[in-house]
């Protein structure tokens, strides 16, 4: 078995046994079991897994670190959410809100870019009038 | 001599006094109790990282990050953590004073001293004498405040490294218990240099099952050196934080409850200066009628 334990700034969030842990690491995946090698690694935005009474739980992890140390996993992370918890209705709201914004300032951009094309343009237009203007 | 009237006043003035002071224990007494606890629930993540960056730097002398070296000269920077409210007897008052003994009596360790205020009092306090104020918090939320910290360390650190910090001290007090704090002055940056070199680290080593030798580092070392190391700093400052916040409700507690104390020994004192000058004016009336009755 291995001991896992959740821990953020304000609280620790869970402490438990667990036969197997999948962490985000920042490397890809990382799958634990009993008799790893002690290892420390950074954590990516991701989904954590373990299983509790035969099942499997999933709780979202936004960055953090891991240390694998003598069958004890131990994950620091800023911000951590049990996968029961999520409201996805608020979660799906604000990926809908998140790609509008990001539609709209690319489209923005483009036409940023367009505006800037045409004045490059007009700037090269008029050097070359002056150049040519002189004799 | 005070009148009947007079002191009748007093006593009123000095009971509203006491509700004032007994409700405002009473306030503080909740807050403390939500503050220890918070403190309590911080302790496990600012142990492990703390183990962390042991486990991590063991083996590592100063020149392997460049938040380990203390560069040639740079201002000195101290982060100041008091509450925005009085009223809580000498708890503002002491760290303020202990830090200005501590930098007067080191004045070689603080450079070029600048002070980054987090809290009104210690911001007036340190002003008023004339000091170097870099960047002040002044009534900021809990949650607004971690926001500031998360900031300054980032600016901190960009300055460390450039040089144009040399040192960087915490100073804050320590929450004992509800009725002791201790003001604390500690060192941030440089980060004080793994202390596992030589005999002594060999037998570090053999002490704690796994070093920075049997340690698997993904991506790498240095990568996460650089990426956990502004989180301790954090961490350390979101400490001081939550321990001037239960000190504060602490000091005040203890404050109150003293003000309550004597001000209800006050009106006693005052309710029996009360009574004797009540009998006293009708011993001296009933004088009067006797006399003035033998008098007929």
């Amino acid at each position: 078995m291995l001991k896992l334990e959740i821990i953020t700034p304000d609280r620790k969030v869970l402490s438990t046994e667990t036969p197997w842990v999948t962490v985000p690491g920042e490397m890809g995946e990382l799958g634990v079991l009993p008799q790893h090698l002690p290892l420390l690694t950074t954590l990516e935005s991701g989904v954590l897994q373990y299983e509790q009474s035969g099942k499997p739980v999933k709780m979202a992890i936004h960055y953090g670190y891991a240390s694998i140390i003598d069958d004890k996993v131990t994950v620091l992370s800023e911000m951590v959410e049990q996968g029961g918890h999520i409201d996805i209705e608020r979660a799906k709201k604000a990926e809908l809100k998140a790609r509008e914004e990001i539609q709209r300032l690319l489209a923005k951009q483009d036409e940023e870019n367009h505006r800037m094309n045409k004045y490059e343009a007009k700037l090269k237009r008029a050097l070359i009038r002056q150049q040519a203007s002189g004799n | 001599m005070a009148t009947l009237r007079d002191i009748k006043r007093r006593i009123d003035s000095v009971r509203n006094t006491r509700q004032i002071t007994s409700a405002m224990k009473m306030v503080s007494t909740a807050k403390l109790n939500r503050a220890q606890n918070q403190v309590r629930a911080a302790q496990p993540y600012s142990e492990e990282l703390r183990s962390m960056v042991t486990s991590i730097s063991s083996g590592l002398t100063a020149d392997d990050h460049q938040l380990f070296q203390s560069p040639e000269g740079g201002s000195s920077v101290v982060m100041l953590f008091t509450s925005d409210r009085g009223l809580c007897g000498a708890f503002n008052t002491a760290l303020c004073k202990n830090l200005e003994r501590h930098v007067a009596a080191n004045r070689e360790t603080f450079p070029d001293l600048e002070i980054i205020t987090i809290g009104r009092t210690g911001n007036d306090y340190f002003k008023k004498r004339g000091f170097k104020i870099r960047r002040s918090v002044l009534y900021a939320k809990p949650d607004e405040r971690k926001l500031h910290i998360k900031d300054l360390i980032e600016e901190l650190n960009g300055a460390f490294i450039s040089g144009e910090v040399g040192r960087l001290f915490l100073a804050y007090n320590h929450f004992n218990n509800p009725i002791s704090q201790e003001p604390r002055v500690t060192q941030l940056l440089p980060i004080a240099p793994p202390k596992a070199t030589g005999v002594a680290g060999e037998e570090k080593a053999k002490d704690q099952p796994a070093t920075a030798r049997e340690l698997i580092f993904e991506p790498s070392r240095e990568h996460i050196l650089d990426l956990l190391l502004p989180r301790y700093m954090e961490n350390q400052c979101f400490l001081a934080h939550l321990n001037t916040e239960a000190g504060e409700h602490g000091a005040r507690m203890v404050a109150m409850d003293g003000a309550t104390r004597n001000a209800g020994d006050m009106i006693e004192r005052l309710t029996l200066q009360y009574n004797r000058v009540r009998q006293a004016a009708i011993t001296k009336e009933l004088i009067e009628i006797v006399n003035g009755a033998q008098a007929i």
